[in-house]
């Protein structure tokens, strides 16, 4: 029953099921290493404590597969997934539609400030992702994103939203049953606002974070000590922090024995002081403010997971709140665009139309391009966690944050150029725009980390499945075989020869968007594999490399999500398919180019991508502290 | 080919002249500062020096040196000197000699280094009288003693880096002529001076500053850059209670090296070597280290050869907006420039005394600005580096104070006195 369900459309289209066991990608390289994964033992083994995925029907959820992304790093491809997953039943989407009118009446009329809080909690806004025992909505994540849409077009309030909801999602994966029942009712009625606080205005040189926490095995309670910054508060209300703390564990000595762990403080507790206002460049509704610890008291059960373990944990974490950060930034950028169009059909200069000028109608459509490929990213993440039982979506998820945050940024200074001066004006909606898409770049992590985590992680999996080969690869003399293969080889970067076949899995339209795909995957596989021959395990220092790594993933994937919604989208015959496909075709050419020119830099080499002129400037750089070069009229004789 | 047997000739001869330019002024240079009783010596081998420099004639019309008999040695009466000389008569006789006479003297006078005193000393030379009017003059060295005269005078300019400038080129122009050797070189140095003008990595101000106190900030500041977040501090000896020297304290380290510090075993000694030298172009700076034994164990840790490059097996990948793992830093450790394989150096200093009084109020400051640990490690003194019996081989005994003594202190301050 549920089956039929799940899959409407083009699962049916393409005559296959998901039901049968998992096939694997065609590439000999996937070997299976993913059982090694953490991840995915947590999703494993989070099931007995936590509360089944509580939708209004109880779903059941597919075994895992693959990971989608990191497998493009070995060079496989999971086709099934192509088909775009339809993870609401039909029954519960009209359900959600009805439930969201009423968030998107408010939300689309203007309003003061006051009273917001109030409105907010009638709205059942804290409650989307609660299940529905501790009396919520208990969305799953793609329903949960649905619903929190209306909310994320007011950026600064959806910000404080998402950062509660976030600590829901943690709650509800990892949570005991006695931490649930403490807090969730609370969180759900928004009694209690949750929200992350992680970051450190001045973390330490050789450590995590210098908020630190101890254990005294006597009382069995901890003690915590610090200062956290960047913290999303709701002013007035009872708070819920999620605090990250540097713990020591207590047999072990050194830094073997350092770890992290996550702690759920209530604001009312004795030592907790919310510090000064940030003032914030963006979102500047939302209050952002340090908060200060001194010797707060914590119980055993404030410990979320396993004490000295919040690594594990935080891959939950920040898978979480990449999501619901998409989210906002998706809001904005539809925002921008939809302001951007609306000025372009309503501005004449010299009697021309700025919608006939062809460099605006480019840059509409490229923001168009960027705002689809970042929606279907984001529902297409959703979807795979919906859908399967402890997915490992790590990467699918940074990405696409990494991807939403760059296009957001991009599109808000673009428009810039098109308006020109008056787009700074104070007040001018595209000011607020940009502000607000500045802010959420910034927000959290930083974006040149995140990209490294996107290039490490994709290693990381591909150095487990490749290891063999690199070591004979680097070898050459000692593995004469290998070698004369590889000479044999008549793939090369320019044409690289794939068996993936997968524009049968898609719309015949989009054949060539596929081929595109195809072609990006093999080339990414051939550039990492080269860069693991070329850097052995030295490869992460090379980040300048790893960078464009992050580059070529991101940008197949944006192919691949957008490729597969826009099937979905022609095939059952939504309204303007046809246009879908334009635009996936469109993010598949540029997206080829894209990776066909990173692929190539990796290929020269730092000698001949100007990477290493670069590196050798930037010694001088930092010796004279700055820009080293003296006027140019100086006279030297 | 005529031109090249002219070249080749004039390079033989040249040759041979400035080794013996050489020879004699660089001792000039260095005795000038640091020892009163060579310039004597000096000036007794000088006139076999000039003889020797001037072509070796024995017959040499009598100049009476004014130079050698001046009383007072400024630029001004330096200036004055050449002044009259172009005044005394209309021949101008010897102004050859005249001019390395000139040139020999100029570091007596602190002019060595000014461009306007060798256009002076070029000007003395008459106009037009030895351009070549043909070919054949033109290749055979017109007037060659005069030619070599100022050829010797630019040589001396590049030696001591001084730039000559266009309007130089116009006067050697106006008495040689251009296809007059001197101006050829000329040519030469304006190419590559200024190339090298500029290419040291640690430029020092030009001039430098006479205070001792400065120039020792100098030495300090160019040690320190190996670490780009060196701090110099200077402190006076005044600050603490009991201190017998009253002088000036540099002192350079960095964060890195107070961490170093902090982690450094309280049961292993620090030494304090030196004194070591530093040159600021031709001024000499002792310093002296604060170091202790390298950590044998830590740097066996870290050896790379322990480590299977192609292993990509195992990458780590970090949380929370941390610089990615290095490949040598699993531990979280990394080596420090300043941990070097025969030591660990924790701090540099050049005080204004040299004395051993001076540095254990070196340390004692350096306790009092948050190093309070030094307080708990024993502190020796160790004058017999290796460093300075290494210069000495190399230096030759004059100027390098003994390497080892039983009163250190005492036995610099009679052989150094360019520090303080």
């Amino acid at each position: 029953m549920i089956r039929s369900q799940v899959f409407s459309g083009v699962a049916r289209l393409l005559k296959y099921s998901r039901g049968t066991p998992l096939i694997r990608g065609k590439s000999s390289k996937a070997t299976t290493t993913s059982s090694l994964d953490p991840q995915q033992r947590d999703g494993g083994s989070e099931k007995p404590g936590g509360v089944e995925e509580a939708a209004e029907q109880p779903q059941q959820q597919l075994p895992a597969r693959e990971p989608l992304v990191k497998n493009f790093f070995v060079g496989a491809v999971d086709k099934e997934l192509l088909a775009y997953p339809e993870v609401i039943a039909r029954e519960d989407m009209a359900q959600l539609q009805n439930a969201l009118l009423p968030l998107k009446n408010y939300f689309s009329e203007p309003k003061g400030t006051e009273e917001t809080a109030q409105n907010l909690k009638q709205l059942g806004l804290y409650g989307l992702n609660v299940p529905t025992d501790y009396d919520g909505r208990g969305y799953g994540w793609s329903a949960s994103l649905m619903a929190s849409e209306p909310d994320s077009t007011a950026t600064s309030v959806g910000l404080g939203l998402q950062a509660h909801r976030v600590v829901v999602d943690l709650l509800r994966e990892v949570g005991t049953p006695q931490q649930q029942q403490r807090y969730l009712l609370a969180l759900g009625t928004g009694q209690l606002i949750a929200t992350e606080a992680i970051y450190e205005y001045t973390p330490p040189e050789d450590d995590y974070f210098s908020t630190q926490a101890t254990f005294t095995p006597e009382s069995r309670s901890w003690v915590l000590n610090g200062e956290k910054a960047y913290v999303v508060c709701a002013p007035g209300e009872r708070q819920l922090f999620l605090v990250l703390a540097q713990t020591q564990q207590p047999n072990v000595s050194g830094t073997l024995g350092r770890g992290t762990t996550i702690f759920l403080v209530d604001s009312q507790q004795a030592g907790v002081r919310l510090g000064e206002q940030h003032a914030t460049f963006g979102c500047r509704e939302t209050q952002m403010r340090r908060v200060h610890f001194d010797n707060v008291q914590l119980s055993e059960e404030q410990v979320v997971g396993l004490p000295h373990d919040g690594n594990r944990y935080s891959e939950q974490l920040v898978r979480a709140s990449r999501l619901r950060s998409s989210l906002v930034g998706l809001s904005l950028a539809k925002r921008l665009l939809n302001e951007l169009t609306q000025y372009s059909v309503d501005t004449t200069q010299c009697g021309v139309h700025i919608k006939d000028l062809e460099l605006t109608r480019v840059h509409l459509s490229r923001a168009m391009c960027s705002v689809y490929a970042m929606e279907s990213m984001l529902y297409l993440t959703a979807g795979l966690l919906d859908e399967f039982q402890g997915q490992d979506v790590t990467l699918e998820s940074a990405i696409t944050k990494y991807y939403t945050l760059k296009q957001l940024y991009a599109i808000a200074s673009q428009n810039l150029g098109v308006v020109g001066p008056k787009s700074l004006h104070s007040g001018q909606a595209s000011e607020l725009g940009l502000r607000d898409a500045a802010q959420l770049y910034t927000q959290g992590e930083s974006i040149d980390t995140l990209s490294m985590f996107i290039a490490l992680t994709g290693l990381q999996h591909a150095g487990q499945a490749m290891n063999s080969g690199v070591r004979k690869s680097r070898n050459p003399l000692f593995h004469p075989g290998h070698i004369f293969g590889k000479f044999l080889e008549t793939s090369g970067i320019e044409n690289p020869k794939t068996k993936m076949h997968l524009s049968e899995h898609v719309h015949p339209t989009l054949e060539a968007a596929a081929q595109c795909i195809e072609q990006s995957v093999a080339r990414l596989q051939m550039s990492v594999e080269l860069m693991f021959t070329r850097h052995g395990n030295a490869v992460v220092e090379r980040q300048s490399e790893m960078q464009r790594l992050a580059e070529i993933s991101t940008t197949i994937y944006a192919m691949w999500a957008s490729v597969a919604r826009a099937s979905r989208s022609y095939c059952i015959g939504l309204p303007l398919a046809d246009h879908e496909l334009l635009t996936a075709s469109a993010v598949c050419s540029q997206g080829r180019d894209t990776v066909l020119t990173l692929c190539k830099e990796i290929f020269g080499g730092n000698f001949v991508n100007n990477d290493n002129n670069l590196v050798r400037l930037s010694n001088q750089l930092t010796k004279s502290k700055g820009y080293f070069a003296v006027h140019p009229l100086t006279f030297n004789f | 080919m005529l031109r090249r047997a002219q070249c080749l000739l004039r390079m033989h001869s040249s040759t041979g002249r400035q080794s013996l330019c050489a020879a004699q002024h660089v001792p000039a240079a260095l005795h000038r500062h640091y020892s009163a009783d060579e310039a004597n010596r000096d000036e007794k081998q000088n006139p076999n020096a000039k003889r020797a420099g001037t072509g070796g004639s024995k017959s040499l019309p009598a100049v009476r040196n004014v130079f050698a008999t001046a009383q007072d040695k400024t630029k001004d009466t330096y200036l004055t000197m050449v002044e009259i000389f172009g005044e005394r008569d209309v021949h101008r006789r010897n102004h050859v000699e005249f001019i390395y006479a000139a040139l020999k003297h100029m570091p007596d006078f602190g002019v060595e280094n000014d461009l306007e005193v060798y256009k002076a000393l070029i000007n003395v030379m008459p106009k037009g009288k030895f351009i070549p009017t043909n070919l054949f003059q033109a290749e055979f060295m017109h007037y060659p003693k005069q030619q070599q005269c100022i050829i010797d005078l630019l040589e001396q300019m590049e030696d001591f880096g001084v730039m000559p400038d266009y309007e130089m080129e116009a006067m050697l122009l106006n008495v040689f002529g251009n296809k007059g050797h001197p101006l050829r070189k000329y040519w030469r140095m304006m190419y590559w001076m200024p190339k090298f003008k500029n290419l040291s990595p640690w430029p020092l101000p030009n001039p430098v500053p006479d205070d001792t106190l400065e120039i020792a900030k100098l030495a300090v500041e160019r040690m320190c850059t190996v670490d780009l977040r060196s701090k110099i501090n200077v402190f006076e000896t005044k600050e603490l209670k009991d201190a017998v020297d009253e002088t000036w304290i540099v002192s350079g380290m960095s964060p890195e090296q107070s961490k170093l510090l902090r982690e450094h075993s309280r049961q292993k000694a620090l030494y304090i070597e030196g004194p070591f030298h530093i040159w600021i172009r031709n001024r000499r700076i002792n310093y002296f280290t604060l170091r202790a034994d390298a950590d044998a164990e830590f740097l066996a840790q870290l050896d790379e050869r322990q480590l299977d490059e192609d292993d990509v097996s195992n990458i780590e990948v970090p949380f929370f907006g941390r610089p990615p793992p290095r490949r040598h830093n699993q531990l979280g450790k990394l080596r420090s420039v300043h941990q070097q394989d025969d030591g660990t150096i924790f701090a540099i200093c050049a005080t204004g005394t040299s004395t051993k009084d001076s540095l254990l109020s070196w340390i004692r400051l350096l306790e009092a600005n948050g190093n309070p640990s030094i307080g708990e490690v024993p502190v020796l003194f160790r004058f017999t580096s290796t460093v300075p019996a290494k210069s000495e081989e190399i230096e030759g005994p004059t100027s390098v104070p003994a390497t080892s003594s039983d009163s250190p202190s005492r036995s610099r301050k009679e052989d150094e006195p360019s520090v303080s």
